[in-house]
Formats: C-alpha cells, structure tokens, sequence
C-alpha cells in the first residue's frame, strides 16, 4: 500500500503569494502520476510539502493514510527513507564513487555491506549503468548523473518516488529514457510522483494533471491506456 | 502521531542496523581524519600541549603538597638551655612542654650527651677535651602534632621564651609556610590553566569539526533528503571530536612523560639533596588514563556543540533547489 492524498492543501508565501489553493488529488498506488505547468506554478512547491520539506498553510498530506504535515523532524525523517527523491539536479557527492553515492540511502538504512554490495550493483544494473560503479561523477555524462541519482532513489525500494524536474538539463532523446525508467517502478511496487515543464513527456501517460492558477486539474490522457504498450497497467 | 501507523522501513536483513550505522559513522571519521592526516596530527599536537600544560601543574602542585607533608611529619622545634642550667628548672619546662596539647613528644638531651654526639659526629675528641668546660647547652627536642595552627605553635614559643633558663628556640616555620603557600598558588594555578586550557581544547575541537561539516555540506543536505536523522548526521563529527580528544590526550601524556624523562637526572639530584627521603610523584598510569578520558570528553563536547550549531543553523540546506 502506498496511497498518496493531497486533501485540500493551499500554501500561500509570507509575501501574501497564493502558490496552491485547495489542490485536492489521490494518487493511487503502484502508479505513475505527472504534475505539469509552467514555472512558477507551483510545482516544487507542492513536491516540497509531499517531502515534507515545507508545511502547508492549510489542508493536509496523506501517506499510507499517515498525515505527512503533522509529523515531527525524527518522523519526517523516518517517513523520507520511504520515499526516493529525484531533483532536477541529480546532486552526486563528487569526492564519492558511483557506488557510494549510491549506497547513501542504505547506509542512512544500516544494511550489511553484503547486501548493500548487491542492491546498488542491481540498481546500476536496472538504469543501464552497472560499469561505471567505481567511477567519480565528474567523469558522467549529465543524462548518466541524473540515472545515477535515479538508482539511488530506488536503491531502498521505497514506496514513493517523488521527481522534481528529473529531465530538466535533458535533450528530448534522454528525457524519453528516463522517462522509460519511472514507467518500471509501478512493478516494483512504487508510486511515482514527476513534476515537470515538459509535456511531451507525458504522452501516452494514464496520470496526468496540471497545475494551473493554484490547482491541480486532470489532464485527459491523450492515448488510451489500452493502446498504449508505454503506459501504466 | 499513532506509531502504528507510520511507514516501518525495516527490511529483515536491516536486524542489527544500528550498530552497522555507528560502525560506519566511525569508519567516515576516521577515513576523514586520515584524509585530512596533516590537520589531524596539528589538532592533535594543539590538545596535547593544551592538556599537558594543566597536567604539568597538577604534578607540581601535587608533589609540593606531598613534600609539605612530609615535612610537616618532622615538624618541631629544639628549645636550647642557657649552660649550667638547674636540672629541676628544665624539668618543669619539660613538664610545661609536654602538657602542651600540641606537642606530641619530647626528648631531652642533656649537655653531655649532646657533647657525646658531637665527638662521635666530628671526631674532635681530644679537642673538645681539652676545652674543659663543656660549651655545648642541654636542650629538648620538641615534635608537635601535625596540622597543629601556626597560632597555638607561636603561642608555645611564646610562653617558652618567657622562661629564663631558655637560651634560644630553633624553629623555622617560614620556609614550611612558604612552601604552603606555594602548594596554594600552584594548585589555584592548576585550576584556572586547567579550565583555560581545558576551554581551549572545547574550541580546536569545535574549529576543526567546524570545518569538516562544512566541507560535508552537499553531502549533508543529500543524506538529509534521503531521511536521514539530525542524530545520524551529527554522528561522524561527533566521532570526529572524540578521535581528535583522544588523540590529543595521548599526545599529552607523551609529553608529560617526555617531560618527565628529560628532568629525570636534576630531580634525582634535588631528591638525593634532601637524604633521598623525599618520595616524588611521577604520572602513573591511572593518572595517563584519566588525562586521555579527559581529553577524549573535552573532544566530544566541543564536537557535540558543534555539530548541534551548525546542523541547527543550515537548516537551509534541505532546500531542494
């Protein structure tokens, strides 16, 4: 189970900004959800209350029915090591190998080394990357950076995966194949939150819903799910 | 919130998570010590001559308060008669003495034994025979009780001099009171260079982890995002003070020891000056262990201070752009 509410969340900025009003919206589980606008929407500023990183000013965040907005640093922590972030910057350690980078949400978790060993080797396996492990970041490509911050989101098996503009600094091509790696993880049991400026890379997409004027509307999906061999089950 | 309805992220091979947790925050430390071995080794040489120097005091002070009491066990006074003194005259001094309730024995020499002593000291026998008359006073050897007042001590010589047959009373207690003196100014010394010194070390501490977080800062905000705890990340640079407290205590107590060696051979001399009685206290090793356990605390402290500022203060950097 891995149900995400938003219920009536608005946020306004102490400069009497209104940057979210009553976005009410359920993301159901094992899906793929994208959250489009222009910038300014509000996007990141929804992503951070979904973080936890910012409370809203009014309404409230549900996660597995656990209200998010309500919880104490210690358990804001506890529930972001059950969530993989995902930023437009891919924000790598550069005086860290490719592995250690990594393995950073599993030494926050305590695992074996083992075992550690053997999820980051299959996380770099899954985003096409399982050769560079010994590598510095500096010596990756910006499309290979941002798999890389990719295999360490999903290197916990989190429930949720939240991304902020994941494709940002990507040409289309590359965009496309990242967008390839989020369609995996509803299989892997993940629900999974894109924020993004670009609509082409919602296409064939089931989940789709804009930010506009402070709320979120859903976007008709522009091919049916059943045509679609991309789209989410 | 309900505990049982928050997310547990607990995988089964997780058991025992904390201790691998603590493990590798420690292994971070140290692989950052080691990394950045050339300021280690300076903060570790700044703790120690930091902790050594109160601990120099502590010796000092410490052996001046036992050589007080040492002496302070001889401590009396010889009353000397004017010669041909009444035998009956000097008993009831003696007697007065003796219902002293400072004094807590005494010995009388008579003219002759005293001369006695003196033949059998210098050899001059047939000297001193040949002088006739024997020059040498009868006298009482005093011993009082220890940690008697100075007052009542004066009182007592007081009253003495005040007898007639009394030539003289030989009894320095300048020196003694010197040598208290001293055992104060050096035992407040100790405290103050000690607190002073002890802060110092507070503030390398807090410097050095300082820097490290701050070199850490990206690191920080990742692992921040990726759910870890204020404890978690406060962890390494906690470790980080202990290991530079530690380390400092060590080379504290390589420095008192070396310290100790190099006078070694003037203080056996100053020891053999005083008869070889004077028993002097070295640092052993329950004393290095607490100036290590010191040095190791004083380190956490200033890393836990630190490291609490600091990580309060950058709350900024869970910002995600």
């Amino acid at each position: 189970m891995s149900k995400v509410v938003l219920d009536n969340i608005g946020k306004t900025f102490e400069n009497d900004f209104e940057v979210l009003r009553e976005v009410s919206v359920t993301f159901d589980q094992e899906s793929v959800n994208f959250i489009i606008g222009r910038s300014g929407a509000g996007k990141t500023t929804l992503i951070k209350i979904l973080l936890g990183l910012t409370s809203p000013t009014k309404g409230r965040v549900l996660f597995n029915e656990v209200e998010i907005t309500t919880l104490s640093r210690a358990e804001i922590a506890s529930y972001r090591r059950s969530v993989g972030i995902v930023l437009q910057d891919p924000s790598l350690i550069p005086n860290r190998t490719i592995f250690d980078n990594v393995a950073m949400p599993l030494w926050v978790r305590g695992l074996r080394s083992k075992d550690i060993r053997h999820r980051v080797d299959r996380c770099l396996n899954v985003v096409g990357l399982d050769t560079v492990r010994d590598l510095y970041p500096v010596r990756l490509s910006t499309g290979e950076q941002q798999r890389v911050s990719i295999a360490r989101a999903i290197a916990h098996r989190p429930k949720l995966l939240v991304a902020d503009e994941p494709t940002g600094n990507m040409d289309n091509q590359l965009s496309l194949e990242v967008r390839s790696l989020f369609d995996m993880f509803p299989e892997l049991g993940t629900t999974v939150i894109v924020a993004t400026h670009e609509p082409e890379l919602t296409e064939h997409m089931r989940h789709v819903f804009e930010l506009k004027d402070g709320t979120l509307h859903r976007v008709a999906p522009q091919v049916r799910v059943a045509d679609s061999p991309s789209a989410n089950p | 919130m309900n505990p049982q309805t928050l997310p547990k992220q607990r995988d089964p091979e997780s058991r025992g998570s904390n201790l691998r947790i603590r493990a590798h925050s420690l292994l971070e430390s140290v692989q950052h010590l080691s990394r950045h071995a050339l300021v280690t080794l300076f903060v570790w040489l700044l703790i120690g001559v930091a902790l050594s120097l109160p601990v120099g005091f502590w010796l000092v002070q410490h052996n001046i308060h036992l050589l007080a009491e040492q002496l302070h066990d001889d401590t009396g006074f010889t009353v000397y008669f004017v010669p041909a003194s009444s035998t009956e005259t000097i008993e009831e001094v003696q007697r007065y003495v003796t219902q002293s309730s400072v004094v807590q024995s005494v010995e009388f020499t008579s003219a002759e034994q005293a001369m006695e002593e003196f033949q059998l000291v210098t050899g001059y026998d047939q000297e001193l025979t040949a002088l006739g008359d024997n020059p040498l006073p009868a006298s009482l050897s005093v011993v009082i009780h220890q940690d008697t007042p100075t007052t009542e001590v004066d009182s007592l010589l007081d009253s003495l001099r005040n007898y007639a047959i009394v030539d003289s009373i030989d009894f320095d207690t300048e020196w003694i009171r010197n040598l208290n003196a001293i055992h104060q100014v050096a035992s407040t010394l100790m405290w103050i260079v000690g607190a002073l010194f002890g802060f110092g070390v507070v503030f390398v501490t807090f410097a050095s982890v300082r820097l490290a977080i701050e070199s850490r800062f990206r690191e920080l905000r990742v692992l921040s995002l990726l759910g870890a705890s204020d404890r978690y990340l406060r962890r390494p640079f906690i470790y980080c003070g202990i290991l530079y407290g530690f380390g400092g205590g060590v080379v504290a107590t390589a420095i008192v020891f070396g310290a100790l060696f190099a006078i070694k051979d003037p203080l056996n001399q100053l020891v053999q000056s005083f008869g070889g009685t004077i028993h002097i206290v070295s640092l052993d090793y329950f004393s290095a262990s607490v100036e290590i356990v010191i040095g190791t605390f004083l380190g956490y402290l200033g890393a836990l201070f630190v490291s609490i500022w600091e990580i309060q203060k950058r709350r900024t950097f869970e910002s995600i752009h």
